[in-house]
């Protein structure tokens, strides 16, 4: 799966979601997720992409989501590493 | 005459007399930081709760200087403070352990456990009008500033709240930086003028500071 920088990406595209992976340096990365007819989970779009959940927030419209949420088309399923440092 | 701060030349950008009672859990890198920020808007009461005394590593990350190695941070930061703004803060030279917490509260805690459990003072407390948590890893900020008694506000927050051992765990060498610390602590203050302004309380930033990218 190609990997582009964040902001390169052609968001809304009719049948995908956007992975946009937050490292804690560096810039994040955006990949393209084709949804299945059958429709696709948040899981399932990381496994596609390679990405591991572990250690991570996952978020849709900045709204926290889980493994077993539903990603839609348009949608920007951002994943980032957990802080906890101050 | 003890000389004291003149505001005139941020007044308008924030009023000092809006300025409410604070107090900030943890005086490390982002608290430290965050403590002097807080005196040089017009906070005169500031109320630091930390155990810990200032270790070589602590310094660069944070307002520390080489003369405060080996003092109890609070003790530190409590002269630094005065030094540098005429304002004397509380220095509490112990770890927060669960007491009861009035006005605006900051969390600069380097553990999950330490937010979950001022979380649980903090949640549905009537005494709390902001709380505000900061977290960093490496060159990654997020500050979370949450209406304690607004249920939406509080359950988006209370998701963020995961165990220390599903968190990232930074190697020696990678905690962080001055200038991502003070971004951290730069947002934090912000989130406090904007609650005490009158202008919305619930407000979430995430910056990846290395590369000056804002995160939605």
């Amino acid at each position: 799966m190609a990997r582009k920088k964040s902001g390169s990406g052609k968001k809304g595209q009719s049948k995908s979601a956007t992975i946009k992976v937050v490292p804690t340096q560096g810039s994040s990365t955006e990949s393209s997720f084709t949804i299945p007819k059958g429709g696709a989970t948040v899981g399932d779009a990381l496994k596609a992409a390679g990405v591991s959940a572990e250690r991570k927030n996952l978020s849709i419209g900045g709204k926290s989501v889980g493994a077993d949420a539903p990603i839609n088309a348009g949608d920007t399923l951002q994943v980032e590493e957990r802080p906890q440092g101050s | 005459m003890q000389p004291t701060l003149n505001f005139s030349q941020q007044d308008d950008v924030f009023d000092p007399n809006a300025a409410q009672p604070v107090t900030v859990i943890g005086a490390g890198s982002v608290g430290s930081q965050l403590v002097s920020m807080l005196a040089k808007i017009g906070c005169r009461e500031i109320a630091v709760w930390d155990g810990d005394d200032v270790e070589s590593h602590n310094i660069p990350m944070s307002a520390f200087r080489l003369s405060d190695l080996g003092k109890p941070k609070v003790e530190a930061l409590r002269a630094l403070v005065e030094e540098q703004s005429g304002v004397r803060i509380e220095a509490i030279p112990r770890m927060y352990a669960g007491e009861n917490l009035t006005g605006t509260v900051v969390a600069c805690v380097d553990s999950m456990e330490a937010r979950k459990l001022l979380w649980d003072r903090v949640r549905d407390n009537p005494n709390v009008d902001v709380f505000v948590d900061t977290r960093i890893a490496e060159e990654f900020v997020a500050v979370y500033a949450v209406a304690p008694c607004d249920r939406e506000s509080a359950e988006a927050y209370g998701k963020l709240l995961y165990p220390s051992s599903l968190a990232v765990r930074p190697t020696c060498g990678r905690h962080g930086i001055v200038y991502v610390t003070a971004v951290a602590a730069s947002a934090a203050v912000a989130c406090l003028t904007n609650a005490w302004s009158g202008r919305k309380k619930d407000r979430h930033f995430k910056m990846l500071v290395g590369s000056l990218e804002r995160l939605s």
